[in-house]
Parts: structure tokens; sequence; C-alpha cells
């Protein structure tokens, strides 16, 4: 009875300390090895490596797409895109952990001295009320007023005598960077409450009747809030393209400006390919490259 | 023949206590080394963005824009005084509640009912944070927009949920400590002639006060550490709900407010250069908080028996 005790207790360190071991092992071998054993897999073969993409989760599921249309069409390769946060993924980028960061702001500086990019899909940040709210269309002035605390009641833009309750993102987030950039409103916001992350907005947006907030166009679909209009310009890709709507932004990739290993170099291209900028086409989002 | 068996299978079973002896001294430096790398970790990270703010700056200040284009703000006193406050009135909600529950369940509570109730407090411990936090949004907000105004997302929001998920905690541990009374110093003042609730409050209760004050300990420190379900409900705007001396006016406990833990957990992702460092220097200050309720115990119990502890 005893020794059959120890026998199971035994047993169990045993795989436990094997088990810990292995993964200790494991962690080493993916820092370490990394980067020698899929650089002479490139430069011997022409076929195949893996690539690490990793960043803003506004972004992510477009490179997801990206990412899925080009395995299927290059066999060897194997991409895998991680949804972090556009200021993790610009960290991952730098680090070398990951070999493209995704970013759905403009890169500033501090993140330029190591990083290169191309913008690879342009999409539009909608400004989103209750679908209860009458008010349908704002002026570019209207909304910067409103998100500087200077505009505070609805009844002052033709809606409902009701105090509007303003909703933004965290510091960092890079669809709120981008939305005070183009709103001209940059370091001066005010606002009710943070949302944690694009579905806290829309979720405190759906919840409360007065408020107003901004997300990116692809996430409205199917929520309860509605997309106002900017100057009498509904959010659509050709008024994104063509600048007579001012919440466009980009959608970057950023990578090492002392060069990519071959796969990376490979999915690269074919993003901005035409076969690549149709899959962005295919989600919806604008194309950065008009072909 | 008889003792060179024995000598061999007692020493085949020493071979086996040494190799148990190391790989459970093993076991337990997993969880102690654990502990280190996260200290040096979360210091070595968060000491040196302290002191580029400046100590006092960092625990004073009460305006954080770190993103700020050309003057970036790090003041933390607003987060730490939507964790402090928080924290307080939970507890001392939840710890009143969380005590006579578990004097009742101990002593008052008939055989009949004492199973569900206990299985039902122990589940609400078991329950994963994201759905009290799920429960605050789909429950809480509208309760409070529909009878208070606002929008719901509050610093009573987060005090309700944080009540609610300390209760479990307290109760389940409270209970614990006082059955680890002896009984015979119930039986013993109620035969000098006490009455039951005499006897109760007066002998037991406190013969059980070093396990009730762990009890207490453990839930303030999961009031403090409660991130995903604060994040969910309490608005998270890092800005003062006012000032000690207005406090109770309904207008603070209606204002958003952030707690440290969701400062780290909503901006981490996000951040990078001075403004991450700064959330580890967060983290430094989380870290003592939670160091000092850990003394603080240790302090109040000096002079106690822990009789759960003893048995």
């Amino acid at each position: 009875m005893f020794k059959k005790a120890i026998k199971t207790v035994l047993g169990f360190a045993a795989t436990a300390t094997l088990g810990l071991a292995l993964v200790a092992c494991g962690g080493n071998n993916d820092s370490d090895t990394t980067p020698t054993t899929t650089a002479p897999t490139n430069e011997s073969g022409s076929a195949g490596g893996t690539v690490i993409v990793a960043g803003s989760t506004t972004v992510a599921p477009v490179a997801q797409a990206l990412a899925d249309a080009f395995m299927a069409a290059h066999s060897g390769y194997t991409v895998e895109v991680q949804s972090m946060g556009t200021g993790a993924g610009m960290t991952a980028a730098i680090e070398g952990v990951a070999d493209i960061g995704l970013a759905s702001r403009n890169l500033n500086a501090d993140e330029l001295v190591t990083l290169d990019y191309q913008t690879f899909a342009i999409d539009g940040i909608v400004v989103i009320t209750h679908e209860s709210n009458p008010v349908s269309n704002l002026t570019y002035e209207q909304i910067r007023n409103i998100f500087l605390g200077n505009i505070t009641n609805w009844s002052e833009v033709g809606g409902n005598n009701a105090s509007i309750i303003v909703i933004s993102r965290e510091s960092g987030s890079g669809a709120r960077g981008s939305f005070e950039y183009l709103a001209n409103v940059v370091d001066d916001v005010m606002y009710d409450l943070i949302g944690q992350g694009s579905n806290g907005v829309l979720t405190s947006v759906e919840a409360n009747a007065n408020a107003i907030g901004y997300v990116t166009y692809g996430l409205v679909a199917g929520r309860r809030v509605s997309a106002v209009s900017v100057d009498g310009t509904p959010f659509s890709g050709a008024a994104a393209a063509n600048g007579s709507y001012p919440f466009a932004i980009g959608f970057h990739m950023a990578f090492q400006q002392s060069g990519v290993n071959a796969a990376t170099q490979t999915f690269l291209d074919w993003a901005m390919s035409s076969a690549g900028q149709a899959v962005v086409a295919a989600e919806e989002y604008v194309p950065a490259v008009s072909n | 023949m008889d003792s060179a068996i024995q000598q061999k299978t007692s020493r085949r079973v020493r071979a086996i206590e040494v190799t148990t002896k190391i790989l459970f001294l093993v076991c337990s430096l997993v969880a102690a080394l654990t502990l280190l790398l996260i200290i040096f970790f979360i210091f070595s990270n968060g000491i040196p963005a302290i002191m580029e703010v400046g100590a006092i700056n960092f625990l004073t200040g009460r305006t954080w824009t770190p993103t700020h284009s050309t003057n970036p703000q790090f003041g933390m006193l607003p987060m730490l005084y939507a964790t402090f406050i928080s924290t307080i009135i939970a507890f001392i909600l939840g710890s009143k509640i969380g005590k006579w529950g578990a004097i009742y369940l101990m002593f008052f509570c008939p055989k009949k009912i004492y199973r569900p109730i206990k299985t039902m407090v122990e589940l609400l411990g078991g329950i994963p944070s994201v759905l009290y936090g799920f429960f605050g949004v789909a429950v809480i907000l509208p309760f409070i927009r529909n009878n208070f105004g606002g929008t719901g997302n509050s610093l009573l929001a987060a005090i309700i949920i944080l009540t609610m998920m300390i209760l479990p905690t307290i109760i389940n541990l409270g209970e614990a400590a006082i059955r680890a009374v002896p009984n015979h110093f119930y039986e013993g003042a109620l035969s000098l002639g006490a009455s039951k609730t005499e006897s109760i409050f007066k002998v037991v209760v406190p013969a059980a006060k070093g396990g009730i004050n762990g009890a207490y300990i453990l839930g303030i420190g999961r009031a403090v550490g409660e991130t995903m379900a604060v994040i969910m409900v309490a608005g998270n705007v890092s800005r003062m709900p006012g000032t000690l001396g207005d406090f109770f006016q309904t207008s603070t406990l209606l204002a958003p407010v952030r707690t440290l833990t969701s400062g780290i957990a909503m901006e981490m992702s996000y951040a990078s250069g001075l403004h991450r460092d700064t959330l580890f220097g967060i983290g430094v200050v989380l870290f003592i908080i939670i160091i000092s309720l850990n003394l603080t115990l240790a302090i109040l119990n000096r002079n106690q028996t822990n009789y759960a502890k003893e048995s």
C-alpha cells in the first residue's frame, strides 16, 4: 500500500519534472535558434520558412486572411498571426521576436529608428452613436468639438436634450492614436468612459443611448450602433481613397530596416501584389495599391 | 543471506527516499524561484521608470496622459485612490456580511439548508472573475443607470462587484477558522452560564480571531488584485472621483474610476518606452501593497493562536 503510494508519487513527480524540463528546453531552443534555423532553409531552398506576424488587434483579422491565402498559394510557408495590440507588435518587431509588426496607426519616431513599414490596406474609423440616436450626420468641426468637450449636449448638434457621453479607447491604442490625429484633438481629448478594446467601446455605446465613440468600420456590422456621416459623407472605400472621408487610416506592416529573411520578404511582396490586394478588397478594406 | 537481502532492500529504500527528497525540493523551488523572478522583473523595469518620473510625481500626480505628444504625465494617484477606496468599502461591507454569514453557518444554520448554502458559497468562490464582470455589465450597470443616472460604469459598480467577489473567501475561511476553535471553549462558556449568543460572540469568535484576520487579508488581497471584472464595470477613466471631503456625494460614487490593476492590464499591450515601464512602476506599488497586507496580518496575529493552522 505504502510502496504503491510512493510509486504513484514518484511517477507523478518524474512526469512533472520531465514535462518542465521539456518545456524549458523547448523555450530555450526557440529563442536561441529560430533565426539560425530559418536562415539556412531559406538560403538553401527556394521553398518555405516561417513568418511570425504580430500586432494590432484591428489589423490582425485582415492579416490572417492574407496569411491564409498566402499559405494556400505557397506550399512550405507558414505564416503565424498573433493579435496583441499595436504597441506590443512594434516592440516584438523591434526586438526581432516577430518578423512583421502590424500597426493601425502611424509609426512613431522611436519605432522608425529600427523599423520600416509598408501600408497594405486602408480602413476608415467611423464615429458611432446608439441606434436610437436621431443624429445621423455631424460635421468634422462638430465631431472635433464633441471630443474636445466644447459641445456637451446632443441638442447643440440637432439631437435630443441630453448630455453627450464620450467614449474613448486606452492610451496607446492604435485606433485612438489615429482618430485623435485625424480629428485634430491630440492631447486635448475629453472623455467620460474608456472601453477596453474596440469591443468595449461598442458595448458601451450599445448600452448608453447618449453615447458617442469610434471604432473601425469593419466592426460596426451587426451591432446596435449607427455610424454617422461626416460632412454628409458616409464611410465607403471610395470616399476613403479619394480623401472625401476624413477618418481614413492605413494598415501598416513594419519590419526591420536591417533586412528580413527570405520568407518574410516573400510574404511582404505578396501582400502588395495584385493577389494580396485582392484579398484585402475581399475583406472589405480599401487596397493600398490600385491595380 | 537474509541480512544481504535486507541490506539491499534498505539501500533501495534509501535511494528512493533521496530521489524523492530531491524531486520535492525542486518542486518547492519552482514556486520560490517564480516569486523571485517576478520580483526581479517587475522591480528592474519599474524602479528606473519611477526614478525617471520622480517618485513624488508618480505617486501624487493626478494626471495620467502617457501618450501626450509633448508633455506626457504619469501621475498614478487617481488609480491608487480608486483601488484604495473601492477596496476599503468593499471590505467594510464584505467583512461584516462574510463574518456574520460564517457565524450563522457554523452555529445557527439548520442542517437541512447548511449543505446547499455551503455548496453555493464554495461555487461562488470558484466562478471565473470575467463572469462576475459579465453579471456586472448585464445587471448592475443597467440598475445603476436606471436608478441613479449616468452611464452605470462607476466606482459604485466596482464596489458592488468587489463585495460580491470577496464574500466567498471570507465566509469559507472564516467558517473554517471558527470551526477550528476547540469545542470546549463553547461548552465551557455555556457551562459558566453564558447564553448561546454570549458564548459565540465573546468566547468562540474572539478565539478564532487569528484565522478570521487571515480571511480578511485574503479578501482584501483579492479586492486589490481583481482586474477583469473591474475593467468591465468601472469605466476606466483615470481621474479623481472626488476628494475625501466630498466623498459621500452620489456624484463621487457614480464617477468612473480606474484601479491599479486595470490600469496595467488595459495599457500594457499598447504601451512602449517609458509608458510601458511606468506600468511596471504601478506593478511595484501594487506589489508593495500586497506585501504590506501580508506583513499586517503577521503583526496582527503575533499574539493570536490560529487554531485553523494548528489542527
